[in-house]
């Protein structure tokens, strides 16, 4: 406690370098938070148990794939299939613009089960999910989409479809999609879609959720051989591999993305660390007398990684909360919509991040103040005292 | 003016702060640099691709080859147009293509990647004329032979003679080719009715692409046949196609401005932690500055001078480092297609590089400069 203390009015001694050093820290790890909230969403879609129970089918050789739709009962009757849905892609524009930006992804799927199948629509409000049951060319569509058109929940809109030429389709919007998952996409019935596109012969995917990941290895193979020599022939992978497939296309930009990870920590390590050994230089008298006192080095050492730490934790967690606090105005549509928040606030900050931009903070804290600490350890009373005099 | 010497010898005392702060320079500028060289490379690629005689149709309402598909009395109807150039022996200059994202999945591997796969026909070496042999020859129709773009190549290591597993055949690979870093260098490129009827794709194209005799002979074919009652498709020269898929980069170029400015920040906080520990260690020498004569603007400059040394100094080593990115290969998704693209470092790059550094320092080095100026002689003597 006494050391808390004694760190705390150290830091509070020069207050300019302290703020100095806190708002270099917060505004690097507001950055950190949002790039890990990246690299974290990649990281838990390859890897989560969910991800490899769920398995992905398409055409095996294709892409976009376009499954029969007579595949479908053989399919979803398959021993070990707990439940299932499809997927058909409807793409197109949504103003006459017909900008790239302005372009959306329609899924035409099952509603009775929307939530069940798709991971990161557990928030979806049931009450959305009924009305797409009661209203035919009802869509639930993405937060971002919604705030970028404008658009509120009961107002229409009509698709320019690229994906199928001469076949716009009017939908009604009865829900929005809870943040992160889908950016730019809407779901709708697939009983719409057959009816306005005409397209009742085939399918772009169909998903299967498993007991197990076990189970899900078995049942996978069991379809592949299956299908080995159907025309079109049948590509099953897990959900996990499907998404590790995507992400393998990006990899440059995650490249990018980590080295900036890496410039930030270090960057931060240096802003502390350089103002630790300030501090450090400036009280080389006083660590003499403590030493005088008795106080062990070691002790000495520890004051100055605690400073460090101390600093590096409470600015990690103010720039993770800035960074929280932002992303979550940002969905709830409390902040424009622009390319700036769009790009930034696509992956919704978890609160838990809060609590690792402290630790970050800490660890930066802690690598920061290994030289200091060391110099602080090394002083000598003799030379101090014979400056001094 | 206070000497320079004096700022250069200051400097020199404190090396171990002024290098840790250049450092830091050195780092957010190389990540600058690196992050823009990403995006000037997308673009390089894309820009690259065009040739401005020819023009690319797509089906109506598309803008990306893969969704594309026209059929082929329709195709036959653009290849006719007016303004389409003809070769030799009086046939139109019209390349009927088949672009499809094919899944592979490497024998010694489990998982599935894409291949990107045009089929085309003899005419398409007239028309996209970028396009040459690096190696090897070009495939035979109908011999289940494909050639491979050097990106490909690149990527996935394949040689001449390598055999790959492409829909229910194996399609050998009979030669390497190169298109000025254009897309087509991601491609592996075959016979468009092989092709087709292996994927059930008979009488479908993607794409047709035109050549007229000119550039401006393009944009008046691309522009009456966009104006066409009788033909239904998008045209493009092909220069404004791949600018428009470019345009994808657009959001990330932001997104790395408003990157490389949030890490500015924090670098800018760094000069001036340094700055104003500097100016505290040395109240007494500027009051005695002061007293000598130099006026508070001449203790501004000076201060101000340190810190863009700083940034000058860390803002060259991180271009340098940042440069080190340049022409390393890699391939980017834009759209539903990937290109590989170099990370391409060039002059004006290294002049916004340098520009940003010098901000920063000036930004960081105002505050504390300004507070060495009001430092009181008397006072800071006493």
């Amino acid at each position: 406690m006494k050391a808390l203390l004694l760190i705390l009015k150290n830091l509070r001694r020069n207050k300019l370098r302290t703020t100095l050093t806190a708002l270099a820290v917060i505004v690097m790890v507001v950055l950190c938070t949002e790039a890990a909230t990246v690299l974290f969403w990649v990281h838990q879609h390859v890897h989560t148990q969910a991800c490899q129970s769920k398995l992905l089918v398409s055409e095996r050789w294709v892409a976009p794939s376009c499954i029969p739709t007579r595949y479908l009962a053989l399919l979803t009757h398959q021993e070990g299939v707990e439940d299932w849905t499809l997927w058909n892609l409807y793409t197109g524009y949504l103003d006459t613009s017909r900008q790239s930006s302005r372009k959306g992804f329609g899924l035409a799927t099952r509603p009775d089960n929307l939530i069940a199948m798709h991971l990161g629509l557990e928030k979806l409000d049931p009450a959305a999910v009924e009305a797409l049951q009661r209203e035919k060319t009802g869509a639930i569509v993405s937060a971002d989409l919604m705030q970028q058109m404008n658009w509120k929940v009961g107002q229409q809109f009509t698709v320019l479809s690229s994906s199928h030429p001469h076949k716009d389709l009017r939908f009604k919007i009865v829900g929005v999609l809870p943040p992160g998952e889908y950016v730019r996409n809407f779901f709708f019935r697939q009983d719409y879609y057959e009816e306005g596109t005409g397209n009742k012969e085939t399918i772009t995917c169909v998903w299967l959720r498993l007991r197990d990941a076990e189970t899900a290895q078995r049942v996978a193979s069991r379809i592949q051989k299956q299908f080995q020599h159907s025309q079109p022939e049948l590509k099953v992978e897990t959900e996990s591999a499907g998404v590790a497939r995507f992400v393998s296309r990006e990899q440059a930009l995650l490249s990018v993305l980590k080295w900036v990870v890496a410039v930030l920590v270090l960057d931060m390590a240096i802003v502390l660390s350089n103002s630790i050994s300030v501090a450090t230089r400036e009280r080389r008298v006083e660590m003499a007398v403590l030493k005088v006192l008795g106080f062990e080095p070691v002790v000495i050492m520890a004051l100055v990684v605690g400073e460090a730490m101390l600093l590096g934790a409470v600015s990690g967690f103010v720039g993770a909360a800035l960074a929280w606090l932002s992303s979550t105005l940002a969905v709830h549509g409390f902040l424009p919509s622009n390319p700036a928040t769009r790009i930034f606030f696509s992956f919704p900050i978890q609160a838990a991040m809060v609590l690792w931009g402290a630790l970050l903070g800490a660890l930066v804290g802690f690598m920061g103040s290994i030289v200091p600490a060391w110099n602080a350890w090394q002083v000598k009373v003799s030379d101090v005292f014979a400056k001094i005099a | 003016m206070v000497p320079l010497a004096y700022n250069y010898r200051n400097l020199q005392v404190r090396w171990k702060t002024t290098l840790m702060t250049a450092f830091g320079f050195t780092l957010v500028v190389a990540a600058l640099v690196i992050m823009l060289a990403f995006l000037n490379g997308i673009e390089a690629a894309c820009i690259a691709s065009g040739e401005p005689e020819n023009v690319i149709l797509l089906s109506k309402g598309n803008q990306d080859e893969v969704l594309s598909q026209m059929e082929r009395p329709l195709v036959a109807q653009v290849e006719n147009s007016k303004g389409v150039a003809v070769d030799a022996a009086g046939r139109p200059l019209a390349s009927r293509e088949l672009f499809l994202a094919v899944h592979h999945r490497p024998p010694e591997g489990d998982e599935f990647h894409f291949l990107q796969v045009r089929g085309v026909l003899p005419a398409a070496f007239r028309v996209h004329s970028q396009l040459h042999l690096l190696s090897g020859r070009t495939f035979r129709p109908g011999q289940s032979e494909v050639m491979i773009g050097k990106g490909v190549q690149r990527t996935h290591h394949f040689q001449i003679g390598d055999t790959l597993e492409i829909g229910r055949k194996q399609w050998q690979i009979v030669g390497v080719f190169e298109s000025r870093g254009a897309a087509f260098e991601s491609e592996l490129w075959c016979d468009l009715n092989e092709l087709a009827s292996q994927f059930r794709r008979d009488g479908l194209y993607s794409t047709v692409v035109l050549r007229a005799e000119t550039p401006q002979g393009a944009e008046e074919l691309a522009e009456r046949l966009r104006n066409s009652r009788s033909v239904s498709v998008e045209a493009l020269t092909e220069p404004k196609y791949y600018q428009k898929q470019a345009e994808q980069t657009r959001l990330l170029q932001t997104a790395a401005w408003v990157i490389a400015w949030f890490m500015g920040l924090g670098a800018l906080f760094g000069v001036m932690n340094t700055q104003f520990a500097a100016i505290g260690q040395r109240s007494k020498e500027i009051a005695v500055l002061r007293i000598l004569g130099f006026p508070a603007r001449a203790i501004l400059l000076s201060f101000l001078i340190e810190a863009l040394g700083i940034a000058a100094v860390g803002g060259s080593f991180g271009v340098a480092l940042g440069a080190a990115a340049n022409g390393v290969t890699r391939s980017f998704s834009l759209g539903a297609r990937s290109i590989d693209f170099a990370f391409r470092v060039d002059g004006p790059i290294v002049v916004c590089a340098g520009i940003f550094a010098l901000l920063m320092g000036l930004l960081g080095g105002l505050l504390p400069a300004l507070s060495a100026m009001r430092v009181k002689p008397l006072e800071a003597l006493r």
